[in-house]
């Protein structure tokens, strides 16, 4: 059983690392509006957009093959 | 009826007959209901923005067409004197908070990011879809804040300049800091339960001494965030309450937490005895989701009603008048005043105008200062300020107030009060007074917590020293076992989870919650005052009867496109109850509006003139007997047909009020005059009614009927309601009222429907019986563990267990809430 006097202190270095980035996304405020950026994946990106139009072209055959 | 008509792609409403719009959206032709619809998906398309249209879950609101005046107006705050108000100056950049009318999803907030983002020297704009707001940042001397709010408005939304108020900064703190110590204690709570299920095989199968300490020890290290920084809201709330030398849930709350742990911090550290920080840590997290959930239910309801009080500035057509002549201008004598003089017209912001300005007023604007008409005659509605129904002449010499409306008439005024000794500003006194006299009754889980703490406090004495006597060396361990098994989780989530359900499923409902002590004041209202105007009325008139006298093969619907067609060029509120039978295939050419009197205009070569009977029914001498309709068309010299208008009562006000009638006590207070106020009352049955009061009148009448012992609740909407609103033990607000009744009410019917009443009152009785229950629940709990703790049956985990089940079975309990039963 003296593992965990390893194994504990380790799960606690985590669990801090949680709580400080739990902290840090309350603080950047991404808890503001949970309905927007659930909607997000939803649009394309711009920029994205133009570079993926000719990958996508290419890649439409194959995927109507599947 | 007829077949059902074709619906705009946009706004998905009906499109009227004999319109003819479309818009070409992604290669398909979508009809469109207005040019409003047409230029605000034209708009999308030619933007490239139409995965708004396939991503969408709600249709959008109606586009407005773009009236350049009010483009113009928003050009008003570019100007510094205004934007020192809302703005926020960082470097080049200037930061503002916009609210956005007419999101109805989250694809609206991706439609304005993406268009804002366009916009050359815009540095970053983030719209939130939940509060409808968005956070704009620009540079200054590349955009102006015009261009932007323009742009908004473009794609169909309306953007206006938004400052939030110190409750609304605080709450956005708060919420912050609230959304960590749930999560610190959420993540901490996890790891002390691991820990507490190894302390509990350890006490059943039997643990190294060694490890138990030490697991021991982590736990103490763990817990002590919770119970210094989860925890500290309870602190706060219990100390404030003993400060007032009063008892909240949040002293027995507080006691529990801090005997709970100091007893557990001694037993590790003395390594004896049990150690609680399981139910500690669980505990905290409960109670914190419960008042958090509470928190912004409320936080919510006060930031939508926030979004309702516009910042636009109100605004003025200053008129200035040549230096020489000004002279002649100030005297007394005001008459003398002439449009010769006048050389320029500016538009200025309302509260820049100062005594002696003379200020231009357009046909249906607001009027911006209190002051006399030196020229032109019109018709202004007072209803907002006094409740009366029908427009009030204005002359030369008559003085009109700030925040009226503008009937048909160009009117020419003089200010003779700076805007914040109007008329209007007195009455926003008058309500801020009354507001800090409102009646209040005791919190109901206040009283639980006296009875409570006295109870347990007994119990534990009691427990103490029996055991004292018979067992000293367990004496200790017992009373707080004690302790422990009786904290009050279910006895202090019984109130906030009802009331956060029921709030909940009220605001689905379109009915904003503002005060918490709403749900809870509700049952006890034994009486109902409503306004009328706005109110139980429409505010609106109706067409009640149309009586077509000559039969030229003309139909009842021929005769009102024909009137609707006249009237769409008349801002009079008799004018409006027509435009519902537009017909686009007919138009009115040579239209004149003669104001106060009526329209005249040329349909298919026929010259027409609608308006009051007094006015055209002189020329006409055979038809005198038609002199009581309230408008009457006329076709060449012949009259054809006559109307009758009614004060259009709300559709769904005599449900209400049978609904209530049973119960309670219905009054009405009107500032209308007491012949109308009488004409509503009895269509609708309504008893006891009052007309001709003033705003001040009104508040004197509720007081002196809570003196008889009642508990009032009332209902308005104008300007004119906000100080009895102060005085009402419940004040609710219709959604198309004024913003000032609307920031005093402690509800908002956002639904204008008055069957909300009573589905409030329904709400919050259903409500007042499930926090009953729970508390039942919470008692009994408590009775059932009190003697197993008292006579020292209780360990650790049956404390958790019994604490969590009973937790949850008041929350499922207080969900129920959330169902909406709709029985009629």
């Amino acid at each position: 059983m003296s593992i965990i006097y390893i194994l504990i202190p380790i799960a606690i270095v985590f669990t801090a690392l949680g709580v400080y980035l739990f902290f840090w996304a309350v603080k950047t405020e991404q808890f503001d509006d949970l309905e927007k950026q659930g909607m997000s994946i939803l649009f394309d990106d711009e920029e994205k957009k133009k570079e993926l139009t000719s990958e996508l072209n290419t890649s439409k055959g194959e995927n109507k093959n599947q | 009826m007829s077949i059902t008509p074709r619906l705009c792609f946009h706004c998905n409403e009906p499109i009227p007959e004999g319109l003819d719009l479309s818009v070409n959206i992604n290669n398909t032709i979508q009809p469109m209901c207005c040019i409003g619809c047409q230029a605000v998906a034209q708009t999308i398309v030619d933007n490239n923005l139409t995965q708004y249209y396939t991503v969408r879950t709600e249709p959008a609101t109606k586009g407005a067409e773009l009236v350049p005046e009010q483009l113009q107006k928003n050009q008003l705050l570019d100007e510094a004197v205004l934007q020192s108000e809302f703005i926020y100056q960082d470097n080049d950049f200037k930061e503002a908070i916009l609210t956005v009318e007419g999101i109805s999803c989250a694809a609206c907030a991706w439609l304005i990011e993406m268009q804002l983002g366009k916009l050359k020297g815009l540095h970053s704009v983030s719209v939130n879809a939940t509060t409808q707001r968005a956070t704009v940042k620009w540079q200054d001397d590349t955009l102006k804040l015009s261009d932007i709010l323009n742009t908004v408005e473009h794609i169909g939304y309306q953007a206006m300049p938004f400052k939030a108020n110190e409750v609304e900064l605080r709450n956005k703190a708060q919420n912050k800091t609230f959304i960590k110590r749930l999560g610190i204690s959420g993540i901490l709570m996890m790891q002390i339960m691991m820990i507490a299920i190894g302390l509990y095989f350890g006490a059943f199968s039997g643990i190294g001494e060694n490890n138990k300490v030490y697991l021991r020890w982590i736990s103490f290290i763990l817990v002590l965030p919770i119970v210094s920084y989860g925890a500290l809201p309870f602190y706060i709330g219990a100390i404030n309450a003993l400060k007032i030398k009063r008892l909240s849930m949040d002293v027995p709350v507080s006691i529990a937490i801090i005997l709970a742990f100091s007893a557990s911090a001694w037993a590790t550290i003395t390594e004896q005895g049990e150690v609680y920080f399981e139910s500690v840590s669980m505990f905290t997290f409960l109670l914190l989701i419960g008042k958090f959930l509470e928190f912004r239910a409320r936080s919510h309801a006060a930031q939508v009603s926030a979004n309702l009080l516009k910042l636009m500035p109100m605004t003025a057509t200053r008129v200035v008048i040549n230096e020489s002549n000004k002279q002649q201008t100030t005297s007394t004598t005001s008459k003398t005043t002439n449009a010769s003089k006048v050389i320029k017209e500016e538009l200025v912001a309302a509260k820049l105008l100062i005594v002696d300005d003379f200020v231009l007023i357009k046909p249906g604007e607001t009027i911006p200062a209190d002051g006399v008409v030196t020229q032109g005659s019109s018709q202004v509605n007072e209803a907002m300020l006094s409740g009366e129904q029908l427009p009030v002449n204005k002359n030369i010499d008559d003085t009109v107030f700030s925040g009226t409306i503008n009937g048909d008439g160009n009117l020419t005024v003089k200010v003779t009060k700076l805007s914040n000794q109007s008329f209007l500003s007195q009455l926003i006194r008058l309500s801020e007074q009354s507001q800090a006299h409102k009646p209040k009754l005791a919190k109901f889980s206040d009283k639980v917590a006296q009875y409570f703490v006295a109870i347990i406090l007994i119990t534990a004495i009691g427990t103490a020293l029996y055991w004292q006597q018979h067992l000293p060396e367990q004496a200790f361990w017992i009373t707080l076992s004690v302790l422990v098994a009786t904290c009050p989780c279910a006895l202090s989530l019984a109130t906030p989870t009802a009331l956060t359900c029921a709030t909940t499923r009220l605001n689905r409902d379109g009915i904003m919650i503002k005060s918490a002590h709403v749900m809870e004041t509700m049952p006890k209202v034994d009486t109902f005052a409503f306004d009328k105007t706005g109110t139980i009325t429409t505010g609106e008139f109706s067409i009640n009867n149309t009586n077509v006298i000559a039969s030229e093969n003309l139909i009842i619907d021929d005769v009102l496109a024909l009137a609707a067609a006249l009237e769409s060029h008349s801002e009079h509120p008799l004018a409006k109850p027509f435009s519902k039978y537009r017909d686009f295939t007919i138009h009115a050419s040579n239209v004149e509006v003669h104001s106060g009197k009526g329209v005249s205009g040329v349909i298919k070569g026929k010259i027409y003139h609608i308006g009051k009977p007094s006015w055209l029914i002189a020329k006409l001498t055979d038809n005198q007997d038609y002199l009581s309709a309230s408008c009457v068309l006329i076709c060449e010299q012949k009259l054809i047909a006559t109307f009758n208008l009614i004060d259009e009562i709300r559709p769904d006000a005599q449900v209400l009020i049978n609904n209530l009638k049973s119960k309670h006590q219905i009054i009405m207070l009107s500032g209308d005059s007491q012949e109308a106020c009488q004409r509503v009352a009895e269509s609708l049955s309504i008893s006891e009614c009052y007309g001709n009061l003033s705003a001040q009148d009104k508040m004197l009448k509720l007081q002196s009927i809570q003196q008889e012992n009642k508990t009032v609740a009332m209902i308005g909407d104008g300007v004119n309601d906000s100080p009895v609103f102060g005085a009402a033990h419940v004040s609710m607000a219709m959604g198309c009222g004024t913003d000032i009744a609307k920031s005093g009410a402690d509800v908002i019917l956002l639904n204008n429907q008055l069957a909300s009443i009573h589905v409030m009152s329904q709400v919050a009785i259903k409500t007042r019986a499930i926090i009953f229950q729970n508390y039942l629940w919470a008692f009994g709990y408590n009775a059932i563990v009190l003697p197993l703790a008292v006579s020292g049956n209780i360990t650790p985990y049956m404390a958790v267990i019994g604490m969590s089940a009973s937790s949850i079975l008041v929350i499922t309990n207080s969900l129920r809430l959330l169902k909406s039963q709709n029985n009629n």
